[in-house]
């Protein structure tokens, strides 16, 4: 059982990358407003301000979403399309996707063959 | 990664600053920059510092401010400290007087390292203990020691 991880940079790809998690056979899933950290420290904290140019292209604002997954195998095809939506993750700029081990969970929704 | 007690030097540390004013501080301290060799254009660098500073204040709170600038008119990434024990206005984000002021200049194109320096820099002048020997010492050199310290501390 894994924890999976995946920040979207790409906002709007969202609606795609949620029929992704469906097709791979994932139930469900949390998503996450979240920010980015060279947009919290250039535009919250005046020391920094000087930097948002140089940040310029990293995208402020993204998703975090994350879901656990009973089985392992689902997360390779999740990758494929996830990738067939954002492009290349080895992509600078264009997500993050990482798992972590679980050792219990409880209130997950059956996940289907 | 650059050392703070490498890039201090007592030359560019002046414990008594004469400005009474952010503009008249940045002045003088832009002077005390121009010993290194490394600042071609120091009016040209003083009206950029000033401009940065028109983007949001380095008086980042608690006595301190860091103004910094990157620039072609820097060679090399060069760093003052100026004192003003009785305090000066800087626009700082607590509106309370600046009383330790670095100046880090460092050349176009060093964005990570330069933003690294002011990171490490910010960070260790949270420290209030280390703040008040930093307001305590009476030598430049003493300066340099205690950043050389407190970096060898952290390891």
């Amino acid at each position: 059982m894994k924890l999976l991880v995946f920040v979207l940079n790409r906002e709007e790809l969202l609606e795609e990358v949620m029929e992704a998690f469906v097709e791979a056979g994932i139930p469900g899933a949390t998503i996450l407003d979240s920010e980015g950290m060279g947009r919290m420290l250039t535009y919250e904290v005046p020391l920094f301000a000087d930097f948002r140019e140089f940040m310029r292209g990293n995208k402020p604002y993204n998703k975090t979403i994350f879901s656990v997954i009973k089985k392992e195998e689902k997360i390779k095809k999740l990758e494929e399309l996830i990738e067939k939506v954002c492009g290349n993750l080895s992509e600078p700029g264009t997500g993050i996707l990482f798992t972590i081990p679980v050792d219990y969970a409880k209130g997950l929704r059956h996940e289907e063959e | 990664m650059l050392k703070l007690s490498e890039l201090l030097n007592p030359k560019y540390i002046k414990l008594d600053l004469n400005a009474k004013r952010k503009k008249e501080v940045i002045g003088e301290m832009v002077e005390l920059l121009c010993q290194s060799g490394k600042i071609k254009n120091a009016p040209k660098i003083e009206k950029e510092i000033i401009q940065r500073e028109k983007e949001g204040t380095t008086g980042i709170g608690g006595g301190i401010a860091i103004p910094h600038i990157r620039s072609k008119e820097i060679s090399q990434t060069v760093m003052a400290l100026g004192r003003k024990k009785e305090g000066l206005e800087f626009d700082a984000i607590d509106e309370k007087p600046v009383n330790l002021i670095f100046l880090l200049l460092g050349p176009k194109g060093e964005e990570s390292q330069h933003l690294k320096i002011l990171c490490k820099l910010s960070r260790i002048l949270h420290n209030t203990q280390f703040k008040e020997i930093l307001m305590r010492v009476t030598k430049e050199e003493e300066v340099v020691t205690i950043f050389r310290e407190q970096e060898e501390k952290e390891g």
